[in-house]
Formats: C-alpha cells, sequence, structure tokens
C-alpha cells in the first residue's frame, strides 16, 4: 500500500510539472519518464526516506534540459522545484479536509479506511494545481510562456532560491513526523511559515510579470512612435521631392511652349533630353515603393515595416514593396507576428547586401481564407533548406540559424501559421501562410 | 496563336502593334489575330472565342473604366486558364509578385524603359508564348485545405510529406520548396491516390520516386532527396509505385 502510495505521488508530481511546464508529451515520452521516476523515487526513497522527492527535482530538470534542446534554463529548474513545492504544498492544505471527508462519508463502514485519505491525498495535488492553472490562465491570459522565458532569470532567480530554502526546511520536518508520526507545534510553525513564503514568492512573481510586462509594452511604443516618426519625416522628404518637381515642370513647360512657338526644334529637343528625360528615371527608383504602406492599417506592423524598408535602403539595397489590397488585421497574435516578421526581414537583408544585385521583395497578400507575407532576397549561393532550422546553422557565419529556430518556435504556439522556404541559385524566400479563421476577425 | 492588345492610349497601341508585327516577322511567329482595344469588355468577349493559346499584353489602368488590370486579367483567367499574360505599365503601378501570385502573370513591361530593353522584353514574351503554344502547360496542382492551413502546390514538385519533431506539424518537401503546417499525415495520404504512406513518418508522392533501396529500405528521389519506408510496406510501396507507372504509359500512349 505504501509503495501504491508513493507511485501516485510520483504520477503526481510529474503531472503538475506537466501542467506547468506545458511540455508536450507523447504517450510513450510519459510512459518512459514515469516508469524511470518510479524506479528512482522507489530506489531514493528506500535508502534515503522522504529526501527521495529531492532526487525527482534532478529527474525534472533532466527533462527541461531534454525538451530545451540540451539547455538548462532558468525556467526549467523552476518548473522542477514548482512542481515540487506545489505538491507538498497543496498534499499540505488537502489532508485534512479529506481527511474528515472520508471519515464523514464513510463513518457507518466498517472497513479498514486507514490508507483511504492518504490515497486521496496524494491524488489531490495534480488536480487542484490543474484546476488552479487553469483558472488563472484563463482570466491571467498574459501570463504566456514566451514572457516567462524572456523575463525568467529576473524573476525566477529569487523564486527558485525561495522554492529551494522552503523544500530544504520542510522535508526535514516532514521526515521527522513521519517517523515519529507527530509535529510539534514549534514544527507546525515552521511549516506554515514556509507555506506563507511560497504563497510571498508566487504573488512576487506576479507583481514582476506586471511590472516587465509594463515596460515591456511601454518599450514597444517607444520604439513603434519612433519608427513611425522616422517614416512620416521619409514621406516628408518624398514629398518635397515632388515639390521641388512640381516647381521645375511649370519651368519646363514654359520653356518648351516659347520653343514650339518660335519652332525652335533644337531647343525643344535640348530641353526634352536635358530636363524632361531625366525625371522619368526620378519616377522609377523603388524609394517610391515604400508608400505603398498606405493600404496597411496595422500601425505596430506598418512601423516595423518602415524602419526595415529604410534600413535596408540606407544599406543600399534596392527594396520592391508589395501591398496591393488594404490590410486591416493579421491573422496572428501580433507580438509573435512582429517578432517573426523582424527575423525573416533581417536575415533577408543580411544576406541580400552581400550580393551583387542587392534586392529584397516584400510582398504582403490578402486572399479569401489566407493571408500570405512574402519575404524574399537575391542570395550567394544555395542554402540547403534541410538543414536551415537546425538550431546554430547557418549559410553565412554565426548567429544566423538561431534566428531561424526561433521562428520555428514562436511558430510552434500559432497553429494557423505556415511557412514556406524556397531556395534557388540566387534566390531566397520565405512566405508565411497565415489561415484566416472565424473567431479572429 | 491569338494576340491581344488592351490599351486606351492610341499612340502606345500603335507601338506596340508595330513592334509586335515586326518581332513575328522576324521570329517567323504566325498569329491568327492580333486584336487592339480599349474596353475590357470587348477584349473578354473575344476571349470566348479562341480555342488555342492565346498571348495577353494588357495596360492595368484603362481610363472611364471600371475594370482595372487585375480584374480583366482575374476575368480572362476564368476562360483562358493557360493564356500568357503580359502587363504593360507604368513603374507606379508596379506589382510583379502580386500579379504573378493572382493570375500568373507572365512579365511586367514598363513603359518608359528605353525603346532597345522594351523590344527586348516584348521579344521575350512573345518567344515564351510561342513555346507554349506547342508545349501545353501542365496545371496540375495539389490543393490542401484544414483548419489550419490552405495552399497549392504543382502537383509534379511534390516529393513527400514528413513529420517532424513538432507534434502534429508536417513538413512538406518539393524541388525547391519546405512548407511546414499543422496537418494529420492520414489527412494527406487520403487526399490524393498518388500519395502512398510508406512509413509511419512518411507519404510519398508516387509519380516522383526514381527508385526504391531496398538494402537501406530507403525511397529515393531526384535532388539527393530521400526518406525511409517501413519493412512492411516496401512491397506494396513498389508495387503501387509500378502500377502508377504502367498507368502513366498507357495514358501516354493513348
Amino acid at each position: 500500500m505504501f509503495y501504491l502510495i508513493m507511485a501516485i505521488q510520483i504520477c503526481s508530481f510529474f503531472f503538475i510539472f506537466q501542467s506547468i511546464s506545458r511540455y508536450r508529451f507523447t504517450i510513450k515520452e510519459i510512459t518512459m519518464w514515469l516508469v524511470s521516476f518510479l524506479s528512482i523515487g522507489w530506489v531514493s526513497t528506500y535508502f534515503i526516506g522522504v529526501w527521495g522527492a529531492v532526487t525527482l527535482l534532478g529527474c525534472f530538470m533532466g527533462i527541461s534540459y531534454y525538451k530545451n534542446h540540451m539547455t538548462l534554463t532558468a525556467l526549467g529548474v523552476f518548473y522542477g522545484a514548482y512542481a515540487l513545492v506545489m505538491n507538498s504544498f497543496l498534499g499540505y492544505i488537502a489532508a485534512d479536509p479529506i481527511a474528515w471527508l472520508v471519515h464523514f462519508i464513510f463513518r457507518q463502514s466498517s472497513a479498514n479506511l486507514e490508507y483511504l485519505p492518504y490515497l486521496f491525498t496524494a491524488m489531490a495535488p495534480p488536480i487542484m494545481n490543474e484546476i488552479g492553472l487553469r483558472v488563472v490562465r484563463h482570466y491571467v491570459p498574459q501570463l504566456n510562456k514566451d514572457l516567462l522565458q524572456e523575463s525568467s532569470k529576473v524573476i525566477l532567480f529569487p523564486v527558485i532560491v525561495l522554492f529551494i530554502i522552503i523544500i530544504a526546511s520542510v522535508y526535514p520536518i516532514l521526515s521527522i513526523g513521519n517517523q515519529t508520526g507527530e509535529y510539534s507545534s514549534y514544527h507546525r510553525t515552521i511549516i506554515l511559515g514556509m507555506w506563507l513564503l511560497f504563497i510571498i514568492a508566487l504573488v512576487y512573481m506576479q507583481f514582476q510579470y506586471n511590472h516587465i510586462r509594463k515596460r515591456e509594452i511601454e518599450k514597444v511604443k517607444r520604439e513603434q512612435f519612433e519608427q513611425l516618426k522616422d517614416y512620416a519625416a521619409q514621406l516628408e522628404k518624398i514629398y518635397d521631392e515632388f515639390r521641388g518637381f512640381r516647381h521645375d515642370y511649370a519651368n519646363i513647360l514654359l520653356t518648351l511652349e516659347d520653343g514650339i512657338y518660335r519652332e525652335d526644334w533644337d531647343q525643344v529637343k535640348h530641353v526634352y533630353e536635358n530636363t524632361v528625360k531625366p525625371t522619368g528615371q526620378m519616377m522609377r527608383k523603388n524609394e517610391y515603393s515604400f508608400v505603398k504602406l498606405r493600404n496597411l492599417h496595422v500601425p505596430e506592423v506598418k512601423s516595423i515595416l518602415a524602419a526595415k524598408i529604410m534600413m535596408a535602403q540606407q544599406m543600399k539595397i534596392d527594396v520592391t514593396l508589395e501591398i496591393e489590397e488594404p490590410i486591416h488585421t493579421i491573422q496572428m497574435d501580433l507580438i509573435s507576428f512582429t517578432r517573426v516578421l523582424s527575423i525573416l526581414l533581417d536575415n533577408a537583408i543580411e544576406a541580400a547586401v552581400k550580393t551583387e544585385e542587392r534586392k529584397l521583395w516584400i510582398v504582403l497578400l490578402e486572399d479569401a481564407i489566407v493571408q500570405r507575407i512574402i519575404v524574399e532576397n537575391s542570395n550567394g549561393e544555395k542554402v540547403n533548406l534541410r538543414r536551415l532550422e537546425e538550431r546554430g546553422y547557418s549559410s553565412k557565419g554565426k548567429g544566423r540559424g538561431l534566428g531561424l529556430y526561433n521562428v520555428q518556435q514562436i511558430l510552434k504556439d500559432n497553429k494557423y501559421a505556415s511557412l514556406e522556404t524556397e531556395a534557388h541559385a540566387h534566390l531566397f524566400s520565405q512566405t508565411l501562410i497565415l489561415r484566416k479563421t472565424g473567431e479572429r476577425e | 496563336m491569338n494576340i491581344f492588345i488592351l490599351e486606351d492610349n492610341l499612340i502606345q497601341q500603335q507601338r506596340l502593334e508595330r513592334i509586335i508585327k515586326a518581332l513575328t516577322l522576324k521570329h517567323q511567329i504566325r498569329y491568327r489575330n492580333l486584336i487592339s482595344t480599349a474596353k475590357p469588355d470587348y477584349l473578354i468577349s473575344q476571349v470566348e472565342q479562341a480555342a488555342n493559346h492565346q498571348l495577353y499584353f494588357l495596360d492595368l489602368e484603362i481610363k472611364n473604366e471600371k475594370h482595372t488590370g487585375l480584374a480583366v486579367a482575374k476575368e480572362i483567367r476564368k476562360k483562358d486558364p493557360y493564356g500568357t499574360i503580359v502587363f504593360v505599365t507604368t513603374h507606379s503601378e508596379l506589382a510583379p509578385k502580386t500579379f504573378a501570385y493572382r493570375v500568373a502573370a507572365l512579365d511586367f513591361i514598363e513603359k518608359d524603359l528605353p525603346e532597345e530593353e522594351f523590344i527586348q522584353k516584348v521579344e521575350a514574351c512573345l518567344l515564351i508564348a510561342d513555346e507554349r503554344r506547342t508545349i501545353p502547360v501542365s496545371l496540375d496542382l495539389f490543393s490542401f485545405e484544414n483548419k489550419y492551413t490552405s495552399f497549392q502546390i504543382p502537383f509534379s514538385d511534390i516529393l513527400y510529406f514528413e513529420t517532424i519533431d513538432i507534434a502534429h506539424k508536417i513538413r512538406l518537401i518539393t524541388t525547391s520548396k519546405v512548407l511546414d503546417f499543422y496537418a494529420e499525415l492520414h489527412e494527406i495520404a487520403e487526399s490524393d491516390e498518388r500519395l502512398f504512406r510508406c512509413h509511419r513518418a512518411f507519404v510519398v508522392n508516387l509519380a516522383n520516386i526514381r527508385s526504391i533501396d531496398k538494402k537501406n529500405k530507403l525511397v529515393l528521389f531526384d535532388h539527393d532527396e530521400s526518406c525511409s519506408v517501413s519493412r512492411r510496406l516496401q512491397k506494396e510501396t513498389i508495387e503501387r509505385m509500378e502500377a502508377f507507372r504502367r498507368k502513366e504509359f498507357s495514358n501516354d500512349g493513348s
């Protein structure tokens, strides 16, 4: 019976870990991990008692390490510590009510019920945790994983330290209590204090989230404002050019008129060749293509496109922008979308600048059921498509592969986005296909 | 071949006609009719009558007409999916990628190009259209649509589909592209009879298999691509591939 309860507890640990980390496991993986956990848990409990649970922390860190493509992040440690503390905490809270409930329901029964409260207590934490997390995630949807990951080091370090202190002080007491079956009031106070500390840690985390998030939003807003300012300045510059042209135009017409009336064909020819014809060339500059941004009515995306296009033009890249239909919404979470778009554009600019032609195309297409965002650049040698999104793979030195790896990671959470990558000898193109869904419109 | 010109500026219209006539003479390209008009409706009504390959030179903006060049091109495409469409326009209206995607436009020719360059581009378009007259363009498209994605791709480009380490995500490998999307492999295998699931993680295009490496249990394609075939399904894969080839062969023969 003891082993059954232990097995249930280990499973509880695992399911709490799974629901906080939201790692995806296949059924095969779950069985594999559970079996190894059970054996590790059993062996360690056999030798070191309640402390065996601590070895599970190591196991969880191992899973995080494996799931994060062989890197150990603060987040990974946090998930493990969270699972451990949460299981004990919720178990502690649930123990007395469950014991009371079992006695209440089965007070008539004469069967041996001694183990029943333990059994339920062992099963309660993952269920309570799941309900709690669902409620929190439902009402506080901004607690997404991206934010957690970005701010992990700042926020999580103190929290992890606190958790470890809690584990370190609570487990010895629990193990003493287990052996003697008695908790002194002193120990009870410590345990209670530790649980208070745990709640404080969670509240602290929530405050930090809000703070960092606010700062993040302000930063993005500020950047966006700067980008739109640059965009406005660029538009004014173009307008000035046109105004100058309009001014010249009147003069040109007068000169031509004069020539025509006097039938001085040499003068007409001269004016045409030297003044009129060059203006045609001016109109053909792609610099004006970004005026097409007017069709894009999503300010966040507009500002980022304007900024990247100007950046590319400063690097002497010939940018062609095509937005032929008005676009009012983007069919994807905007934060993820702008991140993906920035990475694609940065990669394209970086590759294009190294080529002879220095071309960059940005095309936004609005269809009935999909949006397509195409980023295409002139490229050197043909890229090996199969190795592109491996972490760290790069056709152009270090760092480039990481961007595409990140794109892959972001798109993982956006099921309605598909990514098409095309490579030819001198051309590299990526298309984001966003499927429209009824709900988001 | 019929050649159409849609252009509201008479001088430009005659210029293009003159160039086309000179070039067809130079290259001995034969055409039945050369139809110039400023009226989109007239042009569209003429499309119905013709059965052979057609080449269209369209101006994007026609004065006093509600139809823009793109709308005209879409109308043409409805009636003539294989025709060659070329836009002749000013630079400010240029959107080559959009138009290539929307109506499979072959090219854009800018009116304000220097004369020689302009002629060269018209020449290139004429030659391509003349070639297409004899070699029909196949439009065998594989269309896939589910809750999460929607795309089309020429069937002959498809090599195989595979699962990747992100759950429920599928990767399509084509001759020059890689496409990642959310779907289930069985959805794909069921969508076309030429697609066969030869392994738990792979669906292959039977039409593009080059050979099967029985020893290493691999399906080989052109472009150095290959994927695994399960031992259990190896025999069936070969049978299906051969059956498919026989069918193709007899289709070609008839």
